[in-house]
């Protein structure tokens, strides 16, 4: 009941500063964001200016030098079940099978056993990993890794999912395969997804609502609401049937090109 | 593509068998030069010696050598000081790898030990461990265990800098991953840092089999009553080129069998990786 009202996310006049004997570096200024439970938000912005900071500040990594962070209503005080995060490049171990990896993060929190074990083998099927349970991470393609590495985070049923660039290492064609079927089990899981992408075309083709940043120190400079006239929503489909793709696309280049 | 092993075929094309052969050819005609280098010393080495083109009273010669070795093997000697060399390099590399791995944890587990510890291990790591060798033999006799603590003291340091360096070199994004899942420090150790290190402790033994051996010759050089370093010392003494040719070859036998030991090891223990 109160999930209609409680946002998956709070963030309220976050400011962020690292320290080092060099100096001091604003990273984050003033950053304030609500993401409704089951929104689907990217955060956009030139690189290097603070966006996987902040997806390290939600995820509860590091704390805030001013402001807050609120997870479904309570304050982020360090890593929560509750968050996944999905890295820039798959990470998987190399020495560990496709299923002991999909299954890590359970086992960390002391909740591998046999009933969880059989949920991790059906989420690797229907991601089209079967036969390739027993298989070493270097016998996979970049695609089906970043599909593990997927089912990795899944696996520990998180609410709120983040994603920083998770698409970045791979080439261009798998990378809009996989975007698709991200895109597509996510929404299905009715997951709260926050993406982090230099990839303005990736965060229109599978967002609800586009989120522009500025350069160092990250301020928020616009904020997009994106709205396709298409009957299902899917990331390639943005891509190429939907007429409005194009203008979101012009406006948002355009004022990270003011601003850069 | 369900599985990568079922698209080889089984039934080879011309082309592929003869590739096969080949590659079988090359790797053949490797292992008999090398059997021929061995050859060809040996065969040199004896008919120089018989030939009187080198003083054998220098230079000993292979069938004395393996007169020596028959010899010793019948009363029994050969196989004791074999075994006491052995012996005190597997205790020091046991126990130096051991001991110097956990030192390699703690460094790890704080960031400030492994500040305030620094220079010791680096200047450790630079003296030359035989300098110690007196202090050993004052603080524990005239025998093994100064031998033992030789070669533990060379293995030690070495395990400490190569297994702390893997431990920093673990891509820091394994560690930022297993934090978002809230893994304690305990379990990154168990779960990242340790298996990811495994092919740096892997080097570190196989350097460390080397040095203990190196650390055991070393002890009974100054110090003992048997064993192949005494062997080698005692022949120098006496002049006798035979017992210590003896001793040298004896000592090539058993690296090249600790060398392939710790290799063996190796390939079982990163099938994961091949």
């Amino acid at each position: 009941m109160p999930e209609a009202t409680t946002p998956a996310v709070q963030i309220t006049n976050v400011r962020m500063i690292y320290h080092s004997p060099d100096g001091e570096t604003e990273a984050l200024r003033d950053i304030s964001l609500t993401v409704k439970p089951k929104e689907f938000v990217s955060i956009v912005g030139p690189s290097g200016c603070g966006k996987s900071t902040l997806l390290s500040l939600i995820a509860g990594l590091i704390k805030p030098t001013s402001g807050s962070i609120e997870i479904e209503g309570s304050k982020v005080d360090g890593p929560s079940p509750k968050v996944g995060y999905m890295l820039q490049q798959d990470y998987l171990f190399p020495w560990r099978t496709v299923m002991e990896n999909a299954l890590i993060g359970l086992e960390i929190m002391g909740k591998r056993n046999r009933q969880s074990q059989r949920r991790v083998g059906e989420l690797l099927s229907a991601y089209g990993l079967t036969g390739f349970e027993n298989h070493y991470p270097r016998q996979l393609s970049g695609g089906m890794r970043q599909r593990v590495a997927l089912v990795r985070t899944m696996a520990t049923n998180p609410d709120i999912c983040l994603l920083d660039e998770p698409f970045g290492a791979l080439d261009y064609q798998t990378r809009l395969f996989i975007e698709e079927e991200v895109g597509r089990i996510l929404r299905e899981n009715e997951k709260t997804v926050i993406l982090v992408t230099h990839d303005i075309s990736e965060a229109i083709a599978m967002s609800d609502r586009v989120i522009v940043l500025s350069k160092r120190p990250a301020t928020i400079i616009a904020e997009h609401q994106i709205e396709l006239g298409l009957k299902t929503r899917s990331a390639l489909s943005a891509r190429n049937e939907a007429p409005e793709f194009k203008t979101y696309f012009r406006q948002i280049w355009k004022e990270l090109d003011v601003h850069a | 593509m369900r599985n990568p092993e079922e698209i080889t075929l089984t039934q080879y094309s011309q082309a592929h068998l003869a590739y096969l052969a080949k590659v079988k050819r090359y790797r053949r005609l490797i292992l008999v030069a090398r059997v021929a280098v061995l050859v060809a010393i040996v065969f040199l080495w004896e008919l120089s010696a018989r030939l009187g083109w080198v003083d054998t009273f220098a230079v000993s010669s292979p069938s004395r050598v393996m007169a020596t070795m028959y010899r010793m093997a019948a009363d029994g000697s050969l196989y004791y000081h074999t075994w006491i060399t052995v012996w005190e390099t597997t205790i020091g590399f046991t126990v130096g790898t051991l001991s110097g791995a956990a030192v390699a944890i703690l460094l790890w587990w704080s960031n400030t030990l492994s500040k305030i510890m620094d220079p010791y291990i680096v200047v450790l790591n630079s003296i030359p461990k035989v300098a110690l060798g007196p202090l050993f033999i004052v603080w524990m006799g005239n025998g093994m265990p100064a031998i033992i603590a030789m070669a533990l003291a060379i293995a030690v340091i070495v395990t400490i800098m190569m297994v702390y360096n893997g431990f920093q070199n673990v891509d820091s994004n394994y560690l930022k991953l297993m934090q978002t899942f809230g893994a304690t420090k305990g379990q990154m150790l168990r779960k990242v840092i340790l298996p990811a290190s495994v092919p740096t402790i892997i080097s570190a033994l196989k350097v460390n089999v080397g040095m203990s051996l190196v650390g055991a010759i070393m002890g009974e050089f100054l110090v003992s009553k048997a064993g192949l370093g005494f062997l080698i010392v005692y022949g120098g003494q006496v002049f006798k080129m035979d017992l210590i040719i003896t001793g040298v070859v004896v000592l090539c036998i058993v690296s090249a069998f600790l060398y392939y030991l710790v290799s063996f090891l190796e390939n079982r223990l990163l099938r994961w990786q091949e």
